[in-house]
């Protein structure tokens, strides 16, 4: 591997050798820029700046707003169909004294049973 | 007051006003060590002269909105300017496309064989140095070239003290291993 004092040599004739000076035309085009460019302002009073810089705003705060108007509605009749099945199981507790439960919920509950049945392992 | 006293944040301030005369004093203090940096960091003197263009449009341009409130360097945000559109203009290449060699060296105090001997190891270097990743090669460039310091050279990379010196130990031991890699298969080749 190459030493530093080495490295350090061939660094410094890099350095030499590239290091540039401007041509008169660059320097000629740069300081053209002034003359050719406009410098905006802080505030614009074009339209199409504000529609640019409004449009993309507005239409994603609409769209959030949309979003949040279905997104409530639809959280409301999800509250509302829990709301009614719980009166309906109220009806039912209320029509027989003793509590039992619904032809159905063994079904569901062999179901579950079925569902969580260990196999004995091997 | 000479010219010199006054600093580049205020020739800033002044550029922002629109005072012309600011900004050529702003460009003769930066361009030529930029675009030496620029030639650097892309080893093509074209693509760096269009790099100091639109990074003297920028300066134009950001002027109006330079916050002396923000402490900021102008050397420190000049040097990002250019370094990022350096990496524009580099991710732009196609990657097979290779840069052309740059002027060489032809001083009337070296005899023609040191002329040669050291247009070579600098085209070595050149070469050694595009092997290198981004942020090495441009570690190495900001601190032995432009000679800024450490933390100066963080500071440009925005990056911490200590990811700079890591970038600049690896960057010369890759460097190294890349030079004598080409050396001994340039011996080969003459053996």
């Amino acid at each position: 591997m190459m030493n530093d004092i080495k490295l350090n040599d061939y660094l410094n004739d890099y350095g030499k050798a590239y290091s540039v000076e401007p041509s008169r035309k660059l320097v000629d085009n740069i300081m053209a820029i002034p003359h050719e460019v406009e410098q905006k302002s802080m505030i614009s009073w074009k339209i199409t700046d504000w529609c640019l810089f409004l449009v993309p705003r507005l239409s994603g705060l609409t769209a959030a707003c949309v979003l949040g108007l279905y997104m409530g509605s639809a959280g409301s009749a999800a509250l509302a169909e829990d709301e009614l099945a719980e009166i309906e199981a109220d009806l039912f507790v209320a029509e027989n004294a003793t509590i039992v439960i619904d032809a159905d919920a063994e079904t569901l509950l062999d179901v579950e049973e079925f569902i969580f049945v260990e196999e004995p392992a091997q | 007051m000479g010219t010199d006293a006054i600093t580049d944040e205020d020739l800033m301030l002044r550029i922002g006003e629109g005072d012309q005369t600011a900004y050529s004093m702003l460009v003769n203090r930066h361009l030529s060590m930029n675009l030496g940096y620029a030639t650097k960091l892309l080893g093509n003197r074209a693509e760096a002269e269009e790099v100091m263009q639109e990074a003297f449009i920028r300066v134009w341009k950001h002027a109006i909105r330079w916050d002396p409130a923000r402490k900021t360097k102008f050397t420190t945000w000049f040097y990002r300017v250019v370094t990022n559109l350096c990496y524009d203009v580099g991710r732009k290449r196609k990657p097979q496309e290779k840069v052309e060699i740059l002027e060489t060296i032809a001083s009337d105090e070296m005899s023609a064989e040191n002329v040669i001997a050291v247009n070579q190891r600098s085209e070595q270097v050149k070469e050694a140095l595009e092997e290198l990743p981004h942020r090495q090669h441009t570690a190495i460039i900001l601190c032995y070239f432009q000679g800024l310091s450490n933390r100066e050279a963080a500071e440009v990379m925005e990056v911490s003290l200590n990811a700079l010196e890591s970038y600049l130990v690896r960057g010369r031991r890759n460097l190294a291993d890349i030079l004598s890699d080409e050396k001994s298969s340039l011996l080969k080749e003459i053996g």
